[in-house]
């Protein structure tokens, strides 16, 4: 079989019928998610496009399908929509598209006697046969499609070899499987040990997804770090640090965390780090505050069954959004016109990333240059403290690059 | 921020962005309405988007926003503020409000003193009373619900008018300046509380103004149906059937339904007649892009379009 090409975008797609009440939730949950959720300021409209299609017996009005894009169509198949031919006709119109991946999700039994392109596809399955239906239910449905729809992109991503282009974004070919996404737990095993085997265990139970951490998967030393470099230039590697009170007095800890965040040209002229969040397990006993962890989520892992959940479903989304970020970068680039380099780090840098970018490309501190970076929470002071560092250098959000502002 | 990306430090731009009618709030579940299907692509999260961004991107750009509207939970008023408060605390220059909410009766009883107080950096606020209603010699609460209704629309016919006009004065006593352009983004056909869709009043009133008026179609409701219009897809007969269906639905005769609304749609409906309707919207944009501008749905295309279409169109007129 060939090999598919990699699209430089990604698009997504929520398809229900009208009569689908909870049609417009799962959407919105999908959206907020991948997208950025409108009331959170800091998100709203930085991720990956979402659009919404809703079917009826006029079947299904589709936007532009830009082919150098891929779009993943996501289907709610309950009842009505088995039922509508015209909207059964528009989606098998889709089939048969390079850069089109039907996503179905079985919201009723019927859904897998489906026939055509629908038909040999793998449902996504959010349903548990215990339980009842009602508001709540589609709260904890929305929990699962948002995971199995991040685990399903993530595989889009990551792709087999590390070459040194941006990763893209490709259907993954069923004959050459992409490796699993690779979450390294980094922690202290003074008091981290028993927490990070959960977490391990926590990791492996969603199923699509491998952890390691350095006690018994990888001899400390350059093993790891070509294992963890390795995967970050497939788009396949992630870092959970477990925050413990020992953590930061530990060197192989800091160093595996420096090691994570150092940035990698993915691109030429862009960077990416490997995306890290932080688990805080702090103990109450004091800690100082790690620089390695500039910019880096913590969080809580929430009470009851969530066991870190939250955490690592946010975690595979970050690969999949620094991949995204890397071909919005890449494309700016590619356009960019001036004597001025470009160059760009696909999260929110400080002062010592931006450093290591600089050093990377060559560029002395004084170079002139245009500086991309994700995020657009940034104060101004913060820029103007960049600024002061690197004179001559332009700093710009890849959001404003999109708006022109 | 660069002086070059502050092109339009100091301009008065009124802004009207609300949800389309095709896509709703119901019981607190937003999801779009059977009868109606969202211009495709679109739900209301789009539309969230685009409001934030797009009043994210003329903040930036250094535009002041005149708003009007009144203070619902999960009402737009209460995004800009979110919006503004947010681009007030990462900037690094003193901000002084910024923004000019215009509160029409009676939505202006829904401030409280606490609220004004918390918004004094951010806004100035301009509360409009129509004198009549003073003059009636009952109390507005003993107003029969169809006389209420009839007042709130003269209410917000003459916030609108002061709006795009300036004159008025704000709760400082200073003077608000008259608007300098004018952008619309969806914006409901039914179901609104005025004699006629409040974007398409605030359109019509920039029409009459000369200011350079911005349309964003893309998202459906009125700025889309004004879209349509300019772009001759849609007839004047849609136009004026839709607002008699909504006012003979709300059991408001046309005579009560205030002469000036009236003048405006005549308005609306000439420039829309005329050979090159796109030229009377002042943004100095070629039919093409005005075209672009009316149908996009991509929030960073409108973005781009009102920032650069605005700082190009007010540099030419020279301001106010």
């Amino acid at each position: 079989m060939p090999r598919a090409t990699r699209s430089r975008s990604l698009r997504l797609h929520v398809v229900w019928h009208a009569r689908l009440d909870a049609g417009a939730e799962y959407a919105r949950s999908i959206y907020d998610w991948f997208r950025g959720d409108p009331g959170d300021l800091a998100r709203c409209g930085t991720g990956i496009p979402v659009e919404y299609h809703v079917g009826d017996a006029d079947g299904v009005e589709w936007t532009d399908f830009a082919p150098d894009c891929l779009h993943v169509v996501v289907l709610l198949v309950d009842d009505g929509f088995v039922l509508e031919r015209a909207l059964r006709a528009a989606v098998r119109s889709l089939g048969g598209r390079g850069n089109v991946v039907l996503v179905p999700v079985a919201l009723h039994p019927a859904a897998f006697d489906l026939d055509g392109p629908m038909a040999s596809r793998n449902f996504l399955r959010i349903d548990l046969a215990s339980e009842v239906p009602g508001p709540a239910s589609v709260e904890r449905r929305c929990g699962r499609l948002r995971r199995l729809l991040t685990h399903l992109v993530a595989r889009m991503v990551a792709r087999t070899d590390a070459g040194t282009h941006a990763a893209g974004f490709a259907p993954f070919d069923p004959h050459e499987p992409p490796r699993k996404l690779s979450i390294f737990v980094s922690h202290a095993k003074f008091d981290g040990r028993d927490e990070a085997a959960r977490l391990r265990m926590a990791i492996l139970a969603h199923g699509q997804l491998d952890a390691f951490f350095d006690e018994s998967d990888i001899a400390v030393g350059s093993d790891w770090e070509r294992a963890l470099n390795d995967a970050a230039k497939r788009g396949s590697g992630a870092m959970l640090v477990l925050l413990t009170s020992a953590y930061a007095s530990r060197r192989w800890c800091v160093r595996e965390l420096r090691m994570a965040r150092r940035p990698q040209r993915v691109a030429p002229g862009v960077y990416s780090v490997v995306p890290v969040r932080a688990l805080d397990a702090l103990s109450g006993a004091e800690s100082p505050l790690l620089a390695e962890l500039a910019g880096v989520p913590i969080q809580r892992p929430g009470g009851g069954a969530d066991g870190g959940d939250a955490v690592i479903d946010a975690l595979v989304r970050d690969v999949v959004l620094q991949a995204y970020w890397a071909e919005l970068a890449d494309r700016f680039r590619r356009a960019h016109e001036g004597p001025a380099p470009f160059v760009a780090l696909t999260c929110v840098p400080d002062a010592r990333l931006i450093a290591e970018v600089f050093a990377a490309e060559g560029l002395m501190p004084s170079r002139r240059c245009r500086f991309a970076f994700a995020g657009t929470a940034v104060a101004e002071e913060t820029v103007g403290d960049w600024q002061r560092l690197f004179p001559r250098a332009e700093f710009v959000a890849l959001e404003s690059l999109e708006t022109g502002s | 921020m660069s002086a070059a990306a502050r092109r339009l430090d100091g301009k008065w731009i009124g802004i009207s962005v609300s949800e389309p009618s095709e896509v709703g709030v119901h019981g607190g579940k937003r999801h779009a309405k059977e009868s109606a299907r969202p211009a495709a692509g679109v739900g209301i999260e789009h539309v969230r988007e685009a409001i934030v961004r797009l009043t994210r991107t003329l903040l930036r750009a250094g535009a002041n926003l005149a708003y009007g509207g009144d203070l619902r939970p999960d009402g737009f008023t209460r995004v800009l503020f979110a919006v503004a408060r947010d681009e007030a605390q990462r900037s690094d220059v003193k901000w002084t409000q910024r923004l000019a909410g215009y509160l029409a009766w009676p939505a202006d009883e829904t401030l409280t003193r606490d609220e004004r107080a918390r918004l004094i950096h951010l806004s100035r606020m301009v509360t409009i009373r129509p004198a009549g209603l003073d003059k009636l010699g009952v109390l507005p609460a003993a107003l029969a619900p169809h006389e209420r209704q009839h007042w709130a629309g003269i209410s917000l016919a003459t916030m609108r008018a002061a709006m795009q006009r300036g004159g008025r004065k704000d709760d400082d006593g200073d003077v608000m300046p008259p608007l300098d352009a004018r952008v619309v983004v969806g914006g409901k056909l039914t179901g609104y509380s005025g004699f006629m869709p409040g974007i398409l009043e605030e359109a019509a009133l920039a029409l009459e103004a000369e200011v350079p008026l911005f349309v964003f179609g893309g998202f459906g409701g009125a700025a889309g149906l004004l879209g349509r219009l300019l772009a001759g897809e849609a007839g004047a007969e849609e136009f004026v059937h839709r607002r008699r269906d909504e006012l003979k639905q709300r059991a408001i005769p046309e005579s009560d339904a205030f002469p000036p609304p009236a003048d405006l749609l005549g308005r609306l409906l000439k420039v829309a007649q005329k050979k090159r309707p796109w030229r009377a919207l002042r943004t100095g944009l070629g039919e093409a892009e005005v075209q672009r501008m009316c149908t996009t749905r991509d929030v960073s295309a409108i973005c781009r379009i009102a920032r650069d279409g605005l700082a190009a169109a007010l540099d030419r007129d020279g301001g106010p």
